[in-house]
């Protein structure tokens, strides 16, 4: 197999390794947007449970390279944040064709179905709501002006506006009239909160489904290649909105719990208070960001480009996505 | 003239058939998909059993909240009053406080209602107020 040869080859022009035998490799399932590998490798004689990441044929434009992914891996990882620990990254096209970076494999799962129906995993999904909190106050402890994460986005002029911006932009790329959804930004631009005195480094993707978890506890938090600089409430908001509650719509964190469990990790480690009006905003704007993403990943397979039955279907998304939009908006003299 | 059984009856048999007499047998790491093919057939399904989404309706609907009263009969009638709709929506000539503010959003509703019935009936039945 010519790609197990490729990645020996890279290992061995390492320094620090002598010796690199590939026991394993295989494709893993999902991922649009990147390729995951199953990597196993005996390094120096010692085993190596490892995940190899590079670029899948599609890619999305507003997401992160594999070198700037790794780079907030390398961050997160320092900053005491549960994730795969960064082992070696490669942006020479010489090995693979294209950059790719091996991380350390952990253990569980991340089905986020699975995770939301089976309330002892994590340690128990009140455990796992608290740690969860506890994760996203440590990311969110980066502030603004890392020098070494300068090549993340800073939203102009404000977190809210610039993704209204974003999203109208979206709409009129579109050969559709989108009404709703036209009807959710107004009311975004309406009740849009005043900019956040400090920007943080936001996940922008911290959901379930994008965390790995055993029966015992969380073993890391995925998908980092939509960070951005932003405002804090954005990811709670995400975290927290109907649409990643996998079903289990009672549980308003994440599908796994009430929000307080979730709210107090936070607080207690960022020692910042959640407003849960705020919030609320916040989880509108999340609602309206996967319907732009949904319709936007429909267009994919309508337009013939990629046909995907996946992508086709995650287009019929957006109905269900408007309706929690009207539903979340309705005024009190709405009837 | 075609024969019977038509497209409506073969996609709803081929459907059921596919998920009691294939779907057992799936393996595992192909059952998403299965699900996927079974979930796009019954849209179908439903879409035919449908026929068309009252087009009628909806024009007329929406020519009420714009005010246009001349509707031609031009195929693009919807699209392009859809796209007025729109664009008035951002301008916020439905801004909550304005008269055709309640009107505008019982027909959003409405609408996305027609649409969740036909992708998604079970999105209806939320228990909430508006569902």
């Amino acid at each position: 197999m010519e790609i197990k040869s490729a990645i020996e080859g890279y290992l061995l022009h390492l320094d620090e390794v002598k010796t690199a035998k590939i026991t394993d490799l295989r494709l893993m399932t999902g991922g649009a947007i990147q390729q995951n590998w199953l990597l196993d490798v005996t390094v120096n004689g010692l085993p190596l449970e490892t995940v190899l990441r590079t670029d899948a044929t599609s890619s999305l434009e507003d997401s992160l390279s594999r070198v700037q992914e790794y780079a907030l891996f390398k961050h997160a990882f320092g900053a005491g944040v549960t994730v795969p620990e960064p082992l070696w990254l490669s942006d020479d096209p010489k090995w693979i064709g294209k950059p790719f970076f091996i991380m350390r494999r952990v253990d569980g799962t991340a089905a986020g179905h699975k995770i939301v129906r089976n309330n002892t995993m994590g340690g128990g999904h009140k455990i796992l709501a608290k740690r969860l909190g506890q994760e996203l106050a440590l990311i969110h402890a980066t502030k603004y002006g890392q020098a070494e994460l300068d090549f993340l986005t800073h939203p102009t002029p404000n977190p809210a506006l610039s993704r209204i911006a974003e999203y109208r932009a979206a709409l009129d790329a579109t050969d559709m009239p989108q009404p709703t959804l036209e009807w959710g930004l107004f009311w975004l631009e309406q009740n849009a909160p005043e900019p956040v005195k400090d920007l943080v480094l936001c996940h922008n993707d911290f959901r379930t489904g994008n965390y790995m978890v055993t029966e015992q506890a969380l073993t890391g938090i995925l998908d980092w290649e939509f960070a951005a600089w932003g405002d804090p409430l954005q990811d709670i908001g995400w975290f927290c909105a109907k649409c990643w509650r996998f079903g289990a719509a009672n549980n308003e964190a994440g599908g796994i719990s009430d929000r307080a469990g979730f709210y107090a990790g936070y607080e207690q480690t960022s020692g910042v208070s959640i407003d849960q009006n705020a919030v609320l905003y916040w989880e509108v704007m999340a609602t309206m960001r996967w319907a732009i993403i949904a319709m936007k990943q429909g267009d994919r397979h309508i337009s013939g480009r990629e046909p995907s039955l996946e992508l086709a279907l995650t287009r019929h998304i957006v109905p269900e996505l408007e309706l929690d939009i009207l539903q979340m908006t309705k005024g009190d003299s709405d009837a | 003239m075609r024969d019977k059984p038509q497209a409506d009856d073969l996609l709803k048999i081929a459907e059921s058939t596919f998920i009691q007499e294939i779907l057992p047998y799936i393996p595992a790491d192909r059952k998403y998909t299965a699900l996927m093919i079974a979930n796009a057939m019954r849209i179908a399904t439903r879409q035919f059993d449908k026929n068309e989404i009252d087009e009628t309706a909806e024009i007329a609907a929406l020519t009420e909240l714009l005010g246009h009263l001349d509707v031609s009969d031009n195929s693009d009638t919807l699209l392009t009053l859809n796209k007025q709709f729109a664009a008035a929506i951002r301008a916020g000539a439905f801004a909550p406080g304005t008269a055709g503010h309640s009107k505008a959003r019982q027909h959003l509703l409405s609408c996305v209602q027609n649409r969740l019935a036909e992708v998604n009936p079970k999105a209806l039945n939320g228990g909430n107020d508006d569902r």
